[in-house]
């Protein structure tokens, strides 16, 4: 690397992280609730970031009260989950605006019954926004740091052309498979709103520091997007993150279960894209909305994986897969063509199927769960 | 012998050698040696003789005296008020009259039963209570002793018919005359292409070439070939916008200004700010007489042809590959945005900007890439150039658009810039454009400076929510959808917005062709330009989706607001990134078939594969599920449907244009009255001592002029009642008053200036061929 490369890349970090520190202070100096609002419609400007509204009185209203933020110049998705419904009988009074830029407006209440009988809704600025830019920015420079560490080993012939492909191929299939959710809105399977309750709750669980063994224990594949949505994303957002990583993660494990079986050709790649581009595995993500499978389709190869590891260290087995592995590298350059036309099949059907489900499926804009259920 | 050897010296085979010098001394002769093209020929000339023939005999009126009269309140559906009509095969203009007191109350056609399905063409006309008779076409291909002019009446107001005049026309004999030549031509044009080629002029490779070109134009043109429209939500616009320029032509004007029969005949200023150049091929096609279904599909065959000839020619003089620019022109004739506007929604002036883009990338190609100092870099501004005239008289959007590509890829260049022919090279390429369209800007600019027009009231329309997600860019098996893209909307059954799956991957490859360094040893002109177009369609595509951030952009300047609300649709900007696109596949292409032919071949693989399983599968979805209609003239569609009505003054409410008449105000009477195209003439006499007027059915536009028929006396004209002509009366006035629309003599000598700049331009490029042929 010559010397100019060298600044440029130095002064590039430099910067990462005075932009990382400077979060990491915002985030711990915008500790404590800013009170914007205190009572009635009123007129009102707020600035980009994240805020919460707090029913902190009820008043004498008797049904569903409803209540929007109207912006006098609307934007287009400037502010997200502006409206929301609470009950009389509901005990969480706490809703979410997630504010893009600077804007005017006023809260309006829209009272089912006894119109006369104000309640009374704070509006807090919160610390989430600095923790949100902090999270994205981290996880921005750390993937741009990535792709910059892997290209210049790859301009230094250091990565090995297979595992390029490997790359290429896991990736590209893995996005192929989350192409559904290339969105800015959730397509709604069978059990995902379910599963979306479930995050909310454990969301609310690490806010509130009630979070259980048992929770743990039979909601830990969810921790990531609870994580998230305490930090302040979106649903929307903390949902798709962990949808693709399982897609990812689960592509990683095959391919590696199958590469350490029959090496890395081919015929370990066109196996990893059967296995992620399968159809029922696409309807378990999108029409089932069923996590739980997202996350055993993810774990098995993974076990088996280990498995193979540990079975490989046994001499006579190791043998065993040696032959194996020439037999399979052996088919992998008679069968090459076939191989490839094959893999385009594969990723022609699942494209149609992909497209037929973002063709077919309805959006769901759902930007936090307020759940009243209790029990896990 | 020397040229030859020359010749021979440059790598040409004698066969081609020969071939050349003869197809260059007698082709004609070669050609009139064909017995085939002799026969075509003579058959021509008899086809001629008869048209000529038919035209010249008088043609026949007929008259049938009558009338009916519809018993108000009772709903009655196609009841003959004439039957048993004998007609023979031809085209006939059909005159009911009628009394009404009310629009639309009713409408009639002419039917038959036992001509062959498909012999007789017409559609339902309405009746209005201020025009009083029909006049719709007909074309009959098969006599009829049977024919029968039905009416249907809904069973509000009153209706009477009266008596019928059925005009034969010579449109039968023109259309024929016309498909004769065209016939002709085609033959014609077979047989020198087969002189070429036995010549040994069209080698095996061209040869293929053109018949793949050929298929692909023909693919493309599938839908227009069925003998209907695809209906599209801008289709009736667009058909008003031919019809206006045939009713222009026929009522004197050129260029067409002002449509005189839209809007209820009350003349509505489309043509001012939508340029109509080339809707002459259809409005010609009208004029000859052929339905204006017919003429339409006939321009967006020659729309197809024109965008597979254009962009095949400009992605070869990029790539300098015939088979990469074929793939290329299949993926950019074939390309979802293509087929999204000229076929789902019609939008058939931004097809026409499509068939430009590559022209100016061409251009943009030359102008940076080219050595300054070599001779052919004087005329590399030429493709930018017609690009840009064809753009801007074309589609008025795309133009806007494509100012915005221009400052990108200059701001890319800025170095460049500072060479003076470079500089000089975009210079002409700005002047040629303005002065050739000069006829066409100072209208638009004046009108646009100063009306008050509906158009500049539409500032506030807001567009980031019709902004695309980037599942739409990557969507490839789109059908026909029943949405554009809207806020909380999603995917669901979305119209197809997007840029096809090859065209990603294509730019996916490129960037990971440069992460890895491919073209790091490469240092010639063209990869920097391919760097550039991957990133201008990478900046457009981003502007295409909803996360842009056009709702705030607008909140920060009014012209700001004013130019992003004029986009209407952020997916517009698809046209031009699919553009770029195609050009950086095409480039991947010809990286991978100098260092990877397995990956050249899976490239070309994909392509064929992406444009028959997406486009064509677009093309088919389309044409099966979406409406599908057959108009014939004018009165099929209606004298009113102005779309968002932006081109009417501000004020005045579309809702309460209809047919009208002359309105005098009190103490005003009129003794005469006709109605002119774009005009009248009347003769009042106003009995009061104080000044009066006269309110026309003309929307008032800058132009209009009243003057006494007989001294010449100019009168004072000012917007009436919802926007129309108000004639001031002066006291105790008795006499004729001429109202007509006349273009200022500033917009003639813009004409003027830019029909001279046509002229000139004919003259520079005839002796620029003589001088290459004279080298």
């Amino acid at each position: 690397m010559g010397n100019k490369k060298r600044i440029i890349y130095i002064g590039a970090l430099v910067v990462e992280l005075l932009i990382l520190v400077m979060l990491a202070v915002g985030a711990l100096q915008v500790a404590g609730p800013v009170e914007v609002l205190k009572k009635g419609t009123s007129g009102f400007r707020l600035q980009p970031g994240i805020y919460e509204i707090r029913i902190e009185e009820k008043g004498q209203y008797t049904g569903a009260l409803e209540i929007s933020f109207q912006e006098e110049v609307p934007l287009y998705k400037n502010i997200r989950n502006e409206s929301f419904v609470t009950h009389v009988n509901s005990q969480v009074m706490g809703h979410t605006l997630w504010v893009g830029t600077e804007t005017a407006g006023n809260l309006v209440y829209d009272y089912e019954s006894s119109p006369d009988q104000p309640a009374l809704a704070r509006l807090y600025r919160t610390n989430k926004g600095v923790r949100v830019a902090f999270a994205t920015f981290l996880a921005f420079f750390l993937i741009l740091d990535g792709m910059v560490l892997l290209r210049e080993r790859i301009l230094q012939g250091k990565v090995n052309r297979n595992l390029k492909k490997a790359v290429l191929g896991i990736g590209g299939a893995s996005l192929l498979v989350y192409f559904p959710s290339m969105t800015d809105y959730l397509i709604l399977g069978e059990m995902t709103y379910g599963y979306l309750e479930r995050i909310s709750l454990l969301s609310q669980a690490i806010q509130h520091q009630t979070l259980s063994p048992s929770m743990i224990r039979e909601g830990w594949y969810l921790l990531l997007p609870a994580l998230m949505l305490h930090l302040g994303f979106t649903m929307i957002t903390a949902y798709h993150v962990m949808v693709f990583l399982f897609i990812l993660a689960g592509g990683i494990g095959i391919y590696g279960l199958l590469a350490s079986c029959m090496g890395r050709g081919y015929g370990a790649l066109a196996g990893s894209l059967v296995y992620q581009l399968q159809p029922w595995y696409i309807d378990g993500i999108y029409r089932q909305g069923n996590v739980a499978w997202m996350v055993w389709m993810m774990a098995v190869p993974w076990c088996l994986w280990g498995i193979v590891l540990v079975v490989k260290r046994i001499g006579r087995m190791r043998a065993i897969m040696g032959t194996w592995q020439s037999l399979a590298k052996e088919a992998d350059e008679k069968w090459r063509l076939w191989i490839v036309v094959f893999m385009g099949l594969v990723i022609f059907l699942a494209l149609y199927r992909v497209n037929r489900i973002a063709y077919t499926s309805g959006a769901s804009y759902i930007y936090e769960i307020k759940s009243e259920a209790v029990s896990w | 012998m020397a040229r030859q050897k020359r010749q021979k010296e440059k790598g040409w085979s004698m066969r081609s050698i020969r071939g050349r010098d003869e197809a260059k001394g007698g082709w004609i002769r070669e050609l009139w040696n064909k017995r085939f093209v002799r026969y075509m020929t003579l058959t021509l000339l008899g086809l001629i003789l008869v048209c000529l023939a038919g035209i010249v005999k008088p043609n026949q009126t007929l008259r049938f005296e009558g009338s009916h009269t519809f018993e108000s309140g009772v709903e009655v559906g196609s009841y003959p008020v004439y039957h048993n009509l004998s007609l023979g095969p031809g085209t006939y203009s059909i005159e009911l009259n009628y009394v009404t007191d009310m629009d639309t109350s009713g409408l009639c056609a002419l039917e038959d039963d036992i001509v062959m399905e498909g012999t007789l063409w017409n559609n339902f006309e309405h009746f209005y209570s201020n025009l009083g008779k029909t006049s719709m076409e007909a074309w009959l291909l098969e006599g009829t002793q049977e024919g029968r002019l039905v009416v249907s009446y809904g069973g509000k107001g009153s209706l009477t018919t009266g008596t019928l005049t059925i005009y034969e026309t010579d449109h039968l004999w023109t259309m024929l005359l016309s498909a004769g030549l065209f016939i002709w031509l085609l033959g014609l044009a077979g047989a020198y292409l087969a002189v070429r080629i036995s010549g040994g002029w069209i080698g095996a490779e061209q040869r293929n070439v053109m018949l793949v070109l050929a298929a692909i134009s023909l693919i493309a043109s599938v839908p227009y070939l069925c003998g209907y429209n695809v209906s599209g939500a801008d289709l009736t616009y667009h058909l008003q916008r031919i019809e206006g320029v045939k009713d222009g032509i026929l009522m004197g004007q050129f260029p067409v200004r002002l449509e005189p029969r839209w809007v209820f005949e009350q003349g509505y200023a489309n043509g001012i700010f939508y340029c109509n150049t080339f809707l002459f091929l259809p409005g010609f096609l009208r004029l000859l007489g052929y339905p204006i279904s017919f003429s339409y599909n006939v321009y967006c065959i020659v729309l197809n042809i024109a965008t597979v000839l254009i962009s095949y020619g400009c992605f070869k003089g990029m790539l300098q590959d015939r088979k990469i620019a074929l793939v290329c022109s299949g993926l950019y004739s074939l390309s979802i945005f293509r087929i999204y506007k000229l076929l789902v929604t019609s939008a058939v002036g931004e097809g026409t900007a499509v068939v430009f883009f590559p022209l100016i990338l061409y251009g943009f190609y030359r102008i940076f890439t080219e050595n300054p100092k070599e001779g052919n870099y004087r005329t590399a501004f030429v493709p930018l150039a017609a690009g840009l005239t064809g753009l801007v008289q074309s589609h008025v959007l795309s133009t806007e658009i494509t100012a915005l590509v221009i400052l990108t890829y200059v701001l890319l260049y800025g170095r460049k810039l500072l060479v003076k022919q470079t500089f000089l090279q975009l210079l002409y390429s700005a002047l040629v454009p303005l002065v050739l369209s000069l006829w066409f800007l100072v209208p638009f600019v004046d009108y646009y400076l100063t009306q008050d027009l509906h158009v500049k009231h539409v500032f506030g329309r807001q567009i980031q929510s019709s902004g695309l997600s980037p599942a739409h860019l990557l969507f490839h098996f789109w059908m026909d959808g029943i949405h554009t893209p809207s806020d909380g909307m999603g995917m669901e059954q979305s119209h197809p917005v997007g840029l096809g799956l090859v065209l990603a991957v294509g730019l996916i490859a490129y960037f990971l062709l440069w992460y890895r360094g491919a073209f790091r040893a490469d240092t010639k002109e063209s990869s920097g330009f391919v760097r550039r177009t991957a990133l201008v369609g990478s900046m457009l595509l981003c502007m295409s989706l909803s996360i842009f951030p056009w709702d705030f952009i607008q909140t920060l300047h009014p012209i700001a607001s004013s130019l992003v609300s004029s986009l209407q649709f952020p997916n517009r900007f698809l046209g031009w990134a699919t553009a770029c696109l195609v050009v950086v596949y095409g480039f991947c292409l010809k990286y991978y078939r100098n260092h990877k032919q397995s990956l050249y071949r899976g490239l070309m693989v994909m392509a064929f594969l992406g444009v028959t399983t997406s486009g064509m599968y677009l093309l088919d979805a389309v044409n099966a599920n979406q409406e599908t209609f057959e108009l014939y003239n004018h009165a099929g569609m209606g004298f009113g449907y102005i779309s968002g009505a932006e081109y009417l003054i501000e004020g005045v409410d579309p809702s309460r244009l209809t047919f009208s008449v002359a309105r005098p105000d009190e103490g005003v009477e009129i003794t005469l009255y006709e109605k002119k195209s774009l005009g009248a003439l009347f003769c009042c006499e106003n009995k009061r001592d104080t000044a009066s007027f006269v309110d026309l059915p003309l929307l008032l536009y800058k132009g209009y002029k009243a003057r006494d028929a007989k001294t010449g006396e100019v009168m004072q004209v000012r917007a009436g009642f919802n926007g129309c002509v108000e004639v001031e009366i002066p006291p105790a006035y008795k006499g004729q008053i001429r109202v007509s629309f006349e273009s200022p003599s500033y917009w003639r000598w813009a004409e003027a200036i830019s029909y001279m700049a046509w002229c000139g331009l004919g003259v520079w490029a005839f002796c620029g061929r003589r001088r290459r042929h004279g080298k």
